[in-house]
């Protein structure tokens, strides 16, 4: 029994994404849950149960780490929510633990919610501390974020003789996408010369290839596919989610099988939802993606490992303009993470409500035209975990 | 009889030299004093030079550990312990640390050659390090050097040289000195030091010692000696009828600076290449009293000469005064406050301390950290343990300018070791230019940070 067009996804509801310093962790939950309430014209008592993606309760320790948060805000009791956490998957881990309590026949109509507060730290207190300040006692000290992605991009580069500025066009292609997207933490476009003259990170990646460290709320409400009509005629359905985990966090980089070419917790997420869905041929067969461009690199290796390309063949995408918003492969019209920003446990919701809005031709400017089938791609850790989502416009 | 196995050494390859010497009155007759990392301290300075000296010898056999030290990284805690650990000793061994004296080496030695005849086979090793800061500005920067060293002794005859005899003197003169709580050395007035300390009190005992085996110079065909100021030696050859080494002494000091207590094993390594089978060298430790250590050659002594020319040779000067002074830890630079846990760091002391890590009996899969269920075929509690090897090459690399550091950027590698198995870390003492895919490493004992009041003591990666 596949999950194969039993859910629907009757409303989304992002936030501004961006440094919201003026609104707290419950104002951008309580934002992202109502946009999604009022677009599928549901009330908050019709939640019979939900899902909160939160990876990391940054300024108490509390916010965020239970369901409860959501409970109490929304003033939601008695019903059953449970928070989720998995990386950087966390808020695609929330629709698809959502997704499966909804096929099982449990419930009709659920919420999953993501939302990072991330900006009531210092940027370098958020992402940078859960490195160098947290985690096993020494080893991996001197791993960031940044670093982490730079190790697979120094022998990305190094094995296909490309240099940075493979990684830069990534960087202008989103930006120039995010410039299109009133909701996105970067409006502006970039040029190359830009994002190659930026200051280092990690080398190669410099700061435009890098995602910035974001607040935001991202918010979706989910019901059986055969009942979604009752609400709304404008819905998408998902064909296939699938989950996968391997290799450990502290770890991976001592694998010797980890090659640092490829993530092979993507490509067994691709390889479940594709077979759930039906699908032979991505790169055909659907019409837009929003993949997780953390850093520049890891989107032209999801490239590879989601199959739009073959190994190695990656960055000849970028590099030929195909995965442009014009190209026959668009990826991450939102602006991508790069962009758009990346509040960990929202993102994950976010790109599933990007896809669902794209299906639904609700996102103006960055429309992709005439999109029928789109996939959404996490990947979390230092890629030891990714989630793939495949939707198709319910009609 | 006690014999020395075997000698290594240790030198920083950063100097302090003239060019980047801030104060004004710059001495006509100067050292380039040997200057560590910013990651290095007593005790990773005494590993380096222990893992040398060991080198194709069986660990297995070595019953006793000294480390030697005038600046002991814990003054509560046995220093001694953490070395036994890092060079993979035995778990059932007397370890002690011999501080507080510039000639606590040479006491170490002493009693490694009075205990060499307690269990016939079995070796002691005798590690000192030392990274002394006297006052920025202050003359004495000048002429102190880092360094680490390291003596095996055993009762074998094919060393490279035979212990003939100890002598030791003690004396409370107070030339240099650091209270506890201050961390910079203290010195009296230098000429007085000097003529009523350092020359009286070395004069007299090896006179004492010459007198007491019935020798004459003429007996001892080299006196290793040096003077913390690199000249005030010579008074002390003249004075005691020697001759022959008093330039060495010199020459040695010029190129790294007097080396606390490594400084006198330093030398003898220096001197070893001249040293015929059959000669004799007296070895000379100065520091609130005197040791004494009567060797006679065997002809065997080239390759540590070797190793230390090499060292030496490797020479790079700093930039400027501001390196000198973040080196010296003078100062602050961005803080972290890493977390810790100390059951954790204890019952992983195999692991991180000895590099342990696992090797599957199923698949022979080599595995680090330590694993109970291998990664590659699944079997459970199927592992036995092995040590890494300690060489490899560079698998692929990151430069990291976000990681807080003294020197940024911080360079992270991942390196494929020799014989198999994976490892993580930083990369240290390396030029930034020089690091690429398939670059050969060598895995280092470094300071890693400090983390709940104590130092994380961990491996690094420095280019070979």
């Amino acid at each position: 029994m596949s999950i194969f067009n039993k859910v629907a996804i009757i409303g989304t509801g992002t936030t501004k994404f961006g440094e919201n310093f003026d609104m707290d962790y419950k104002d951008l939950l309580i934002d992202a849950c109502y946009q999604a309430f009022n677009d599928a014209r549901v009330e908050p008592r019709d939640i019979q149960a939900g899902w909160l993606g939160t990876y990391m309760p940054y300024a108490w320790g509390f916010e965020g780490n239970a369901g409860n948060t959501v409970t109490e805000t929304l003033n939601l009791a008695p019903v059953p929510i449970t928070r989720v956490a998995n990386y950087c998957v966390t808020g695609m881990e929330a629709i698809r633990n959502a997704a499966l309590a909804v096929a099982s026949g449990e419930y009709d109509v659920v919420l999953a919610v993501g939302v990072e507060k991330m900006r009531d730290v210092p940027s370098r207190g958020s992402l940078v501390a859960q490195h160098v300040e947290k985690g096993h006692p020494v080893y991996c000290k001197g791993r960031t974020a940044p670093g982490m992605f730079a190790l697979l991009a120094t022998r990305y580069l190094y094995e296909n003789r490309l240099d940075r500025k493979t990684l830069s066009r990534v960087a202008v292609k989103n930006h120039r996408n995010g410039a299109m997207n009133p909701k996105a933490h970067f409006q502006k476009e970039i040029n190359i010369e830009q994002a190659l003259n930026a200051p280092m990170v990690a080398e190669p990646l410099g700061l435009y290839d890098c995602a910035p460290t974001t607040d935001g709320a991202a918010a979706c409400i989910l019901t059986r596919a055969e009942i979604a009509r009752k609400f709304t005629d404008d819905f998408a359905v998902i064909k296939g989610i699938g989950l996968s985990t391997w290799g450990g966090y502290f770890t991976m980089q001592f694998n010797p099988e980890f090659n640092f070419l490829e993530f092979k917790s993507s490509q067994e997420a691709a390889r479940i939802a594709y077979s759930q869905a039906g699908i032979k041929n991505p790169s055909e067969e659907i019409d837009v993606f929003e993949c997780h461009d953390c850093f520049t690199i890891t989107e032209i290796i999801n490239y590879e490992d989601l199959m739009l390309a073959e190994r190695g063949r990656g960055w000849m995408l970028i590099e030929e303009g195909k995965t442009a918003l014009e190209g026959d492969i668009p990826v991450n019209p939102s602006g991508g993470l790069k962009s758009f920003g990346h509040p960990i446990g929202a993102s994950g919701v976010r790109m599933v409500n990007e896809i669902a809005d794209q299906l639904r031709g609700r996102c103006g400017k960055r429309q992709v035209r005439n999109a029928r089938t789109g996939l959404a791609h996490t990947l979390g850790g230092p890629g030891v975990v990714s989630c793939v989502t495949v939707l198709e416009r319910g009609d | 009889m006690p014999s020395v196995l075997n000698i290594g050494t240790y030198i920083p390859s950063r100097r302090l030299t003239k060019e980047a010497y801030s104060n004004l009155r710059k001495p006509g007759f100067a050292a380039e004093p040997a200057i560590a990392g910013y990651d290095e301290d007593a005790v990773t300075l005494a590993v380096s030079a222990g893992e040398l000296a060991l080198d194709n010898f069986d660990r297995n056999k070595v019953r006793r550990l000294f480390f030697a030290t005038v600046t002991p990284p814990f003054l509560e805690r046995a220093n001694s312990s953490v070395i036994a650990s890092a060079l993979d000793l035995p778990e059932n061994i007397t370890t002690a640390d011999i501080t507080s004296s510039l000639r606590s080496s040479l006491t170490a030695i002493r009693l490694a050659c009075e205990s060499a005849g307690a269990d016939e086979t079995g070796h002691s090793l005798v590690v000192c390090g030392d990274k002394r800061r006297c006052a920025p500005e202050t003359p004495e920067e000048m002429s102190f050097g880092d360094a680490g060293a390291a003596v095996l002794i055993g009762s074998s005859d094919d060393g490279i040289a035979v212990v003939e005899g100890v002598y030791s003197s003690y004396s409370g003169f107070m030339d240099f000195w650091r209270m506890d709580g201050e961390n910079t050395v203290n010195t009296g007035e230098a000429r007085y030091s000097i003529e009523y300390g350092f020359q009286k009190i070395t004069i007299k005992a090896i006179k004492e010692f010459l007198k007491i085996k019935g020798l004459t110079p003429a007996d001892i065909s080299r006196l290793i000696l040096i003077a913390p100021d690199g000249k005030a030696h010579r008074a002390v050859f003249k004075k005691t009828g020697f001759e022959s080494g008093a330039e060495e002494s010199e020459e040695l000091f010029l190129r790294i600076g007097f080396c606390g207590t490594p400084a006198p094993i330093l030398l003898l390594a220096y001197s070893l290449s001249g040293i015929m089978e059959g000669q004799r060298v007296l070895l000379c430790g100065y520091g609130s009293g005197v040791d004494l250590v009567l060797l006679r050659g065997t002809g065997r002594g080239g390759e540590a000469k070797n190793n230390l020319d090499l060292q030496i040779s490797k020479k790079k000067p700093l930039k400027d005064y501001t390196e000198f002074l973040k080196l010296k830890g003078f100062m602050e630079t961005e803080k972290i406050n890493p977390f810790t846990s100390i059951p954790v760091l204890a019952r992983e002391d195999g692991a991180l301390l000895r590099l342990h890590g696992t090797k599957c009996r199923g698949c022979g899969t080599i595995q680090y950290p330590p694993r109970r269920i291998c990664w590659s075929c699944s079997s459970k509690d199927n592992m036995e343990s092995i040590k890494l090897n300690r060489k490899g090459r560079v698998y692929t690399y990151t430069k990291d300018y976000v990681y807080a550091s003294p020197f940024p950027p911080t360079a992270m590698a991942v390196v494929d070791l020799d014989g198999g198995g994976r490892f993580y870390c930083q990369m240290t003492d390396s030029d930034m230019e020089s690091i690429k895919i398939g670059s050969e490493i060598r895995l280092c004992f470094r300071r890693l940070h400090e983390g709940g009041g104590f130092v994380h003591y961990f491996w690094k990666a420095m280019p070979v």
